[in-house]
């Protein structure tokens, strides 16, 4: 028999507001099952639950980690070509 | 200490550029000063968009093209806003009672708020918001 969990022991073991389960499960991120009115989650629904937000949270810290370093401005940048090189007949 | 990352406007570029125009030995003080101290210089796509109208229109297309290839070869950092940029700036823009605001300063000011870009390389009016400043070259 499957071991279901009830939103509230969720919220426990995530650590998060029984309202943060309940919106994970309207967003369809989190399945859940109806039984009898109320919400019961399946213990492997949830190790994949948290598997996904697992990935997601590496990958993140990964793209921060390897996002380019800004460039910084150079004597011979060719740019700096480009000093007075038109003059317009502003009035 | 004073930070090193400086927003180039729209007339900073065309300053530099632009010969006859009256802060053209001031900017290009300016820009020796940022490259001789490696500045983190910044535009975006939008001051970009501009400053080539700004040159195609009043010097000749082929100046905005070549300033679009310098653009390209340079170290100067592009930034690219985002949706949620544009929606803040238009905020700040329908909400701010300055006639002098216009759409590309407001999302200017947004930028350099996000990516903490303090000073700003202008001539022309600058919104006071997110505590942003002109950049003066040091005596």
């Amino acid at each position: 028999m499957k071991s279901l969990l009830s939103v509230k022991q969720v919220a426990f073991i995530l650590k998060v507001h029984p309202l943060t389960i309940r919106r994970y499960i309207k967003e369809k991120k989190l399945k859940a099952v109806k039984l009898g009115g109320n919400i019961r989650i399946d213990e492997k629904d949830l190790e994949t639950f948290h598997h996904e937000v697992e990935e997601q949270t590496s990958e993140k810290s990964q793209l921060k980690t390897f996002r380019k370093a800004d460039n910084q401005f150079t004597p011979d940048d060719p740019f700096l070509q480009l000093q007075g090189r038109a003059a317009s007949l502003r009035l | 200490m004073l930070s090193k990352k400086v927003y180039i406007a729209t007339d900073g570029f065309v300053a530099f550029i632009d010969r006859a125009h009256q802060k053209h030995l001031h900017i290009s003080a300016q820009f020796r000063y940022f490259a001789q101290n490696h500045f983190q210089l910044y535009t975006s796509v939008v001051t970009l968009n501009e400053v080539y109208n700004d040159l195609a229109n009043t010097i000749s297309p082929s100046i905005g093209k070549d300033f679009i290839r310098a653009i390209e070869l340079s170290n100067i950092n592009l930034l690219y806003p985002e949706e949620s940029d544009i929606k803040k700036s238009s905020r700040l823009l329908i909400t701010s009672q300055l006639n002098q605001l216009t759409f590309n300063k407001s999302l200017m000011a947004v930028i350099c708020n996000k990516r903490s870009i303090p000073q700003i390389c202008t001539f022309e009016y600058l919104p006071t918001f997110f505590g942003l400043q002109p950049f003066y070259l040091p005596i």
